[in-house]
């Protein structure tokens, strides 16, 4: 009887314990999977959203995929310096030409920005000159139609690249001065490029209708220069970051 | 002997009817859900987004722990020797300079609401655009990190940011010297002044130990290769 | 020494389970269906204690074969197109308000006989 009675009590304590431990973990699930945001949406908005995910998924496996494959190497060679070196060496190509740090070419455009005039209702011109604005918009509009490298007058435009007005005919890209006529090229898929800024009330006919001038053409092989940091602001290091 | 027969042929036959209805109903709904454009009602939609959602964070994570034995295999790999360990370094500034990493740092944190008028994709582009100029050394819009590849672009009426959506109220953090970045930021004639005159709410604060998160996409480079 | 179990088992559960990793929100609507299952047991089993045939085996027996059969029967009505966790959580809950139901009327009339003694004896004593 004594030991049946420990056996049951045991018993309906592990069961209790079972119990309890799924309630909580779904009690979590539920709290902390933000579903919200779908619950809300309509049909467009969801097949948007999953396409979205899935980009997202595919992008992230390929580079997990990559990094596996890095893995792989790193610890195949682990005995062997100048191997070990070999692959450091060329992730760290990899990486220091993405910041920008190394001459570079491929296909892509070359856009050509410069003042222009807009002829007023009694007859004058009245003079339109390119600001830092319009550069501003301008990479915008070349990052989001894929371009990878890019650059004004030869300035390299690098992720802290800033664009501002100096006065009226000079503006400044990463501290330097450049001046009309202006200049972009822009690696990336030449025809893709090519036709994000010219769709219809794009960018071209933006500045166009503003009264100044844009050309663009797509071009097999570009030359991008590196970027090169005259003052010490533009400098490509990190001075508030606090290492954790 | 006879009746046992009969049962067991009849037992026979409805089991093979009930599998074969499932069968042929499971091959059905499975054929429904792979043909492209069939009418699908929005729950199956939001599983399906779940799942697609749960499947990418499942990679995620995965990577982030990949990348952490990357990162720890090379330093064992470089330990030995001193060049090696230098490029082991270079290459870990390089990819904190990329954006592949999390930050903490002092700076502001600008807040921007819609108010009487509504913000938008350039109002965002400029107010970036001048935090780079007064030397912000990291930047990020509602948790999205702002890398060499990212853009600032509106779909309809809401903004994205690397192909994320994001709404109103806008944080951006920004480490980098807190009093530079707020006396460039807040300077009259600024673009804060003037989101502030058409009717925006603007809140600009100095703040010590700001995280900024990692980009969390893949920097891309398909087309430029390096000039030899 | 069996309500320490319970409670132990209690508390540990809700530790335990606060520390654990989320699952996949897909899956939880199968184990939403398993908790039902076995709170449904859990108040079948307090029934039928109350009742005094209260039998280890099938109180553990049920708890866990209801909780993976309705797993399975939720599982099998996804592929099958039709909402079958509708049907067990209707009998399920049904059963759990049944039960809850007797548990209730048992207590409560426990509590007004001795209540009616009470009485009886303090009518008694005044007298």
């Amino acid at each position: 009887m004594e030991k049946n009675n420990k056996i049951m009590a045991i018993t309906i304590g592990i069961i209790c314990f079972i119990l309890v431990l799924t309630i909580f973990v779904q009690f979590k699930t539920v709290e902390e999977t933000d579903i919200s945001g779908i619950e809300r949406m309509q049909e467009t908005e969801l097949k948007e959203a999953l396409s979205q995910w899935k980009q997202k998924y595919e992008e992230a496996n390929e580079k997990l995929e990559d990094t596996n494959e890095k893995i792989k190497e790193y610890s195949n060679q682990e005995q062997d310096k100048t191997k070990t070196s070999n692959l450091l060496q060329e992730e760290l190509k990899n990486a220091n030409m993405i910041l920008g740090k190394t001459d570079v070419e491929g296909e892509g455009i070359e856009i050509i920005v410069s003042d222009g005039y807009k002829v007023e209702v009694n007859g004058n011109r009245a003079e339109q000159n390119v600001v830092a604005k319009d550069l501003v918009n301008l990479v915008n509009e070349l990052k989001k139609a894929g371009a990878e490298a890019i650059s004004i007058n030869d300035q390299r435009v690098v992720n802290m690249t800033d664009i501002v007005d100096i006065g009226n005919n000079y503006i400044l890209v990463n501290s330097q001065n450049v001046s009309n006529p202006y200049t972009i090229k822009a690696i990336g898929e030449k025809t893709y490029l090519q036709s994000a800024l010219g769709i219809k009330n794009g960018y071209v006919d933006q500045m166009a209708a503003s009264g100044k001038n844009v050309t663009v053409e797509a071009k097999r092989n570009i030359k991008i220069l590196k970027y090169e940091a005259k003052t010490d602001k533009n400098k490509m290091q990190f001075k508030y970051i606090k290492e954790k | 002997m006879n009746k046992k027969n009969q049962v067991a042929i009849t037992l026979g036959l409805m089991c093979f009817i009930l599998t074969a209805l499932i069968v042929v109903q499971v091959n059905t709904i499975n054929n429904a859900n792979s043909a492209i454009g069939q009418a699908r009602n929005e729950n199956d939609l939001r599983d399906e987004v779940l799942k697609w959602k749960e499947k990418y964070d499942v990679t995620y994570s995965n990577l982030e722990k990949a990348e952490k034995n990357l990162e720890n295999l090379r330093q064992n790999a470089s330990n030995n020797d001193e060049t090696t360990k230098q490029m082991e370094e270079e290459l870990k500034t390089a990819n904190k300079l990329l954006g592949l990493t999390e930050l903490t740092g002092d700076g502001i944190v600008i807040t921007l609401e819609d108010g009487t008028d509504l913000i938008h994709q350039e109002d965002l582009i400029y107010v970036v655009n001048e935090l780079k100029n007064a030397g912000a050394e990291a930047i990020s819009i509602n948790g999205q990190r702002l890398v060499s590849t990212s853009f600032i672009s509106c779909d309809g009426n809401v903004i994205l940011i690397n192909g994320n959506k994001i709404g109103t109220p806008f944080v951006v953090q920004a480490i980098g010297y807190p009093s530079t970045l707020y006396g460039a930021l807040m300077r009259n004639g600024g673009y804060l002044e003037k989101l502030q005159d058409i009717g925006i709410k603007v809140e600009t604060k100095k703040v010590e130990n700001i995280v900024i998160q990692k980009y969390n996409g893949i920097i891309d480079s398909k087309y430029m290769k390096v000039v030899e | 020494m069996v309500i320490i179990a319970i409670i132990i088992g209690c508390l540990v559960g809700i530790l335990v389970g606060m520390n654990t990793p989320i699952i996949p929100y897909s899956m939880s609507g199968y184990l939403a269906i398993s908790i039902i299952a076995a709170l449904d047991s859990v108040f079948g089993g307090i029934n039928s204690s109350i009742k005094g045939n209260f039998d280890l085996k099938i109180f553990v027996s049920g708890f866990f074969v209801n909780a993976i059969l309705s797993i399975l029967l939720t599982y099998l009505g996804e592929r099958l197109n039709v909402d079958i966790y509708l049907a067990a959580i209707v009998v399920f809950v049904g059963r759990m308000f049944n039960n809850l139901g007797y548990i209730r009327r048992h207590y409560i009339e426990k509590w007004i006989s001795r209540k009616n003694k009470e009485e009886k004896n303090t009518n008694e004593k005044g007298v």
